[in-house]
């Protein structure tokens, strides 16, 4: 990858910013007096009842890959479960029902041993 | 990187930018400099704003006086050559941002220190503020801006000037008074004289202030206050702002607050703030309330608007300002604006509810002096809050808005102490009501009760609501963990006391008890024993237990079990107490569901058909001992074997009317999957070395027996409950028992790894198209189907979690690859988290997935298609390219990385489509247009490789075969030309 380095970005040049429009038109102020909807939204309700609460929390794709399919309430249980969830890299898996080894050009894959390395997750906070 | 726009050491802008001494001792040497010659200590001022928007030009030393300031900008904006457009207002960083403070507190000291003499030379002022006339009226924004910058804070710099003025000659207009209505004998003349000249110097003073701020008024705020740019308008509403808290006599004026006013309707919410936080400060001082009275009155509804404004921060502001007009101008508010205030409680952004509550309790939830005092019946007091406690539930029941107390408590609990005051919450609901005293009715004491729950929840752990948590720190500081432990110790002392009565009075409803048998899951549990409260500990623990054989609802059961499971935690003060009870719990639940399984196996082995009450017999049987076995260890009284025998029988089909019903079923699936969780748990932690190969064998033979019941039972399950409660099992126990168990250090446990086998993956890949892909539910309401969703979102992560962590191979996610693109909304951040793991583990698997993807959409296109072969113009088609797309961008921009991969791809692409050969030779192979879906991984292959796979291509395909059917060959020949020509992500080497 190293020679890619040598290769310099052209410097952007940007020119000075001329504005041929200085002010909000009479027009545009009078329409912005007229119609503030764009600027309005709609009360963004918290989640209304326990269940959508609960969904909120436990819903997005971070929690869906950190919990268990069906909650273990028992404190003493929960670790079980979470000191599985790891991933590591893997050996090639066998694609011959794509096409032969030799075709896709991948033999020198195959003959790499298995490294194991544990792919450490780069969590994000927690809410 | 610094900027030099001069390097002029002496010049202004140079100093103002790098010197380190205060800018006071700058403007000292400026003076210095104006005093000795004005005419270059001028130029060098005007040389200041002239670098300081960004520009190198120069003013020469030797200009024509009077100044012509048009000349001077036209050349200065002819010398403005800049590599970039930025300049130093909107330039980033701690150093810039520092210097916009330097610039402004330059100007503002400039002219404080020159208010008793220079300013009034008519040289200074006149040249400064035409040179910033003319610059704010510049096209070049760098200049506008700058200059705006500048005048702005130039004027609020006169307005202190004005004020100071202003008292003076009062001052001096009162001795003068005073001095002329002394009697003649008394009165010194030359006094009276001096005090004449005085008054009538400043009198001259304040009008020549006042004629430059009503000339800079004029020529530059009021075009700029509308300028396109944002930061302009900003920087005007921010500084009008200023000009009318500090001198109201002269700027309070609706004839000013118009500009305000109109620009609350701004465009942009930045803007829009600024006009608000001009506008509060305002509305604290009770001596300005008259002169706000018609700006309220006009623009009201527009403030009330804005508590819905799409920022929330403007939101917020314009809650407190709406709380401002309540307190000063209570009269303006109609009914209907106060109540579009009220909903934002339940709003989901912290800040705006926290405000709108702060507007409740300025309006409802406060105590006043003309409270009367009520007693109970049996006269004990009342307390302070109980009004407000029974307006918040009123309020809340009323609201409808909604089902649970957490958000509104949230809302309140920092601003309003009534949410915390459980002896008056208690009271209510135990104390009968006095003589002159309203009952409450059912709803509201469920309400009184979810407000209560809740609120004890928030105070014990100090945890805001999901979705309210965002403005908040992660870690809690030592003053804020201290502040959690005593609100947990006051209410752990109130509740042990109190929390027994209110289970007996309420333990026929089940809504209001699944709320109170939560409480105990946030006491401090010491308390029981240094406060000598066993006593309450066993009422509690006997209400459980009542609870537990009484009742039948999911919710009451659950927490019944989890609170047992708080109050037994080991090493607790409570332990051998509440262990004792729980055992007695466990046993008795055990006991009836051996008697209903008993009584159930006899009437089918007696071939009779269970009547209603034993079907809804052994199904609450098996719920509380599911329910229970979640939480607690039942291990010990050898449910497995009776458990798994319904299971088997359900799976072996052999008498199907013989099975337990479906939900019973369901439970039992759910026990025998925590018995084996609990087996690995006791295998590791309780388990004596004298048994433990015995109890391993044991457990692997269950687990396997399970195991292959779950699989059948997910394949071809009798009802959907039962193939989805299997399913779960599996997806947690393949996790649970997953390959890294063999790490270890127990050698027992090493042997418990779970190996599945091909067919099974089959099975689980199976369950997820046709329950999360393909069945579809006509649901119209709302939760039900947000209900639904969650659960196919959460089958589909668990599949996919079996690719994320090792436990099956990722080509088996090709099947959930396919719909990145078609189920986008549903699940596209799943299956975009999947396919950025799976390339972590290993880019060329996860490359192939991606063929191996493409290949069966394809495939199935064909199967489906007339004739064969598949239309160019179809949708599906597109879809297709599309999907390929956007798996070519998973790539990323590093096609050295990705080499091997993306060759991969197109090698095993071409030999997919050629491989079908009509047996007319001349015709096409009919998967030829599989190339063009080939064809979006085209700019990810390095030119190099290009050529690699063109031969690759001519050999496989040869080209140039002559046909009448060119058509056909169409994508061969695109896909070539794209080869030999398209361009590459990476310049070429």
């Amino acid at each position: 990858a190293t020679i890619y380095k040598g290769v310099t970005r052209a410097k952007r040049k940007r020119k000075l910013i001329i504005d041929e429009v200085k002010n909000i038109s009479g027009e545009e102020m009078k329409a912005q007096l007229a119609d503030t909807s764009d600027i309005l939204t709609t009360l963004d309700l918290a989640p209304p009842t326990k269940r959508l609460m609960y969904w909120k929390e436990t819903g997005g794709v971070e929690k869906l890959f950190s919990l268990p399919s069906r909650s273990i309430p028992a404190r003493s249980l929960v670790n079980n479960y979470n000191r599985q969830l790891f991933s590591h890299s893997t050996v090639l898996e066998d694609f011959t029902c794509v096409a032969p080894i030799e075709i896709l050009a991948l033999e020198f894959c195959a003959q790499e041993n298995e490294t194991s390395l544990i792919i450490f997750n780069k969590k994000g906070r927690k809410r | 990187h610094e900027r030099e726009i001069t390097t002029d050491e002496n010049s202004l802008y140079y100093i103002v930018r790098h010197s380190k001494n205060p800018i006071a001792s700058i403007v000292d040497q400026w003076i210095e400099q104006y005093k000795a010659n004005r005419e270059t200590a001028l130029v060098a001022l005007m040389q200041f704003f002239i670098n300081s928007s960004g520009c190198k030009g120069k003013i020469s030393e030797d200009i024509q006086y009077p100044v012509d300031h048009t000349a001077i900008i036209r050349r200065m904006t002819e010398e403005f050559d800049e590599e970039s457009g930025e300049y130093p207002l909107i330039m980033t960083g701690t150093q810039w941002r520092k210097f916009k403070n330097n610039f402004c507190d330059f100007v503002q000291m400039l002219v404080r220190q020159c208010q008793y003499s220079i300013i009034y030379d008519q040289f200074l002022m006149d040249n400064v503020i035409s040179l910033l006339t003319g610059l704010s009226d510049s096209q070049v924004r760098a200049f506008r801006h700058t200059a705006t910058l500048a005048a702005m804070k130039l004027m609020t710099a006169l307005v202190d000037v004005a004020l100071l003025v202003s008292n003076n000659f009062d001052n001096a207009a009162k001795q003068f008074e005073a001095e002329r209505v002394k009697s003649r004998d008394r009165r010194a003349s030359d006094r009276l004289d001096s005090l004449m000249t005085k008054r009538s110097e400043l009198e001259e003073n304040m009008d020549e202030i006042k004629s430059m701020l009503t000339y800079m008024f004029k020529s530059v705020f009021v075009h700029r206050y509308r300028d396109s740019l944002p930061d302009i308008r900003a920087i005007c509403m921010a500084e009008i702002g200023i000009w009318m808290e500090n001198y109201p006599q002269n700027f309070l004026d609706d004839s000013y607050l118009k500009y305000i006013g109109w620009t609350l309707h701004d465009k942009i919410g930045e803007v829009r703030l600024r006009c608000l936080q001009s506008l509060l400060p305002l509305y604290e001082k009770e001596e300005l309330k008259g002169k706000l009275e018609l700006f309220t009155s006009k623009f009201k509804d527009r403030i009330v608007a804005m508590t819905l404004d799409k920022e929330f921060e403007v939101s917020v502001h314009a809650v407190k300002l709406v709380i401002s007009i309540l307190k000063i101008h209570p009269e303006i508010l109609a009914d209907k604006d106060c109540e579009i205030v009220y909903e934002l409680v339940y709003s989901s952004h912290r800040g705006v509810a926290q405000a709108a509550a702060e507007f409740l309790n300025v309006r409802l939830f406060h105590l006043t002096s003309d409270m009367e005092e009520t007693k109970t019946k049996r006269g004990k007091v009342r307390l302070p809050n109980t009004p407000l406690v029974r307006d918040l539930v009123q309020f809340f029941i009323e609201s409808e808005l909604h089902e649970h107390g957490a958000y509104l408590v949230d809302s309140f609990i920092d601003s309003n102490d009534m949410v915390k005051d459980w002896e008056c919450m208690t009271d209510l609901l135990l104390e009968e009501p006095g003589p002159n005293e309203e009952v409450l009715d059912n709803k509201q004491e469920s309400t009184l009760i979810e407000i209560m729950v809740s609120s004890v929840k928030q105070s014990a752990t100090g945890e805001v609501p999901v979705g309210r948590a965002s403005n908040r720190k992660f870690t809690l500081s030592a003053k804020e963990l201290k502040a959690i432990q005593d609100e947990k110790t006051k209410l752990t002392e109130h509740f042990i006391v109190t929390l027994p009565s209110l289970l007996e009075k309420y333990q026929a409803d089940s809504e209001k008890l699944a709320n109170l048998l939560a409480v105990p899951q946030y006491f401090d549990l010491n308390l029981y024993t240094t406060n000598r409260q066993e006593g309450n500990l066993q009422s509690l623990l006997d209400k459980i237990n009542q609870v537990m054989s009484m009742h039948t609802g999911r919710e009451v059961l659950e927490t019944c079990a989890k609170t047992l499971e708080c109050l037994c935690a080991e090493g607790s003060a409570t332990y051998t107490r509440c262990n004792i009870a729980r055992s007695n719990i466990i046993e008795s639940a055990v006991n009836k569901y051996k008697d209903a399984i008993e009584e159930w196996r006899n009437l089918i082995q007696g071939e009779e058909t269970p009547n209603e009450d034993d079907i809804y017999n052994i199904t609450i049987t098996l719920k509380v001992l599911s329910i229970l076995y979640s939480s607690h260890n039942l291990n010990p009284w050898d449910l497995f074997k009776t458990l798994f025998q319904d299971v088997e029988e359900a799976q072996s089909k052999e008498n199907v009317d013989r099975c337990l019903p479906n939900e019973a079923l369901a439970y039992c699936i759910e026990a025998c999957y925590f018995s084996i969780s609990w087996g690995l748990y006791y295998v590791e932690n309780d388990c004596e070395t004298l048994n433990v190969t015995e109890v391993v064998a044991e457990l692997r033979g269950n687990l396997d027996t399970f195991m292959s019941a779950c699989f059948e039972l997910t394949r071809d399950g009798p009802t959907v409950q039962i193939q989805e409660a299997a399913y779960q099992s599996i997806c947690d126990l393949l996790i649970i028992f997953s390959e890294k168990l063999s790490r270890s250090e127990i050698e027992h446990i090493r042997g418990l790894v779970y190996k599945s086998r091909m067919d099974e993956h089959l099975i689980l890949d199976n369950f997820v198209q046709h329950y999360v892909f393909s069945l579809k539910q006509d649901v119209v309401q709302d939760e039900t189907r947000i209900e639904e969703l969650h659960k196919k979102r959460n089958f589909l992560a668990c599949y996919c979690k079996l690719v994320v962590y090792n436990i099956i191979p990722t080509m088996r996610a090709a099947s959930i690859f396919k719909y990145y693109v078609k189920c986008y909304n549903d699940y596209g951040d799943i299956i975009k988290a999947t396919l950025g793991k799976a390339r972590e583990i290993n880019k060329v698997n996860f490359a192939m997935t991606l063929l191996l993807s493409l290949i069966t959409v394809f495939k199935s296109l064909l199967e489906q298609s007339d004739g064969g072969m598949v239309s160019k113009s179809s949708q599906e088609f597109l879809d297709l390219k599309e999907l390929a797309k956007r798996f070519a961008l998973t790539f990323g921009f590093d096609a050295i990385k990705n080499r091997e991969s993306v060759a991969a791809i197109h090698r095993g692409g071409i030999y997919f489509a050629a491989n079908k050969q009509p047996d007319d030779p001349v015709r096409a192979p009919t998967r030829i247009l599989f190339l063009e879906v080939l064809n979006e991984f085209n700019h990810k292959l390095l030119k190099q490789d290009k050529k690699v796979i063109m031969a690759f291509l001519d050999k496989i395909i040869p080209p140039g075969m002559p046909s009448s059917r060119a058509e056909e060959w169409q994508p061969l020949v695109m896909y070539r030309n794209s080869l030999l020509h398209g361009e590459t992500d990476q310049a070429p080497v």
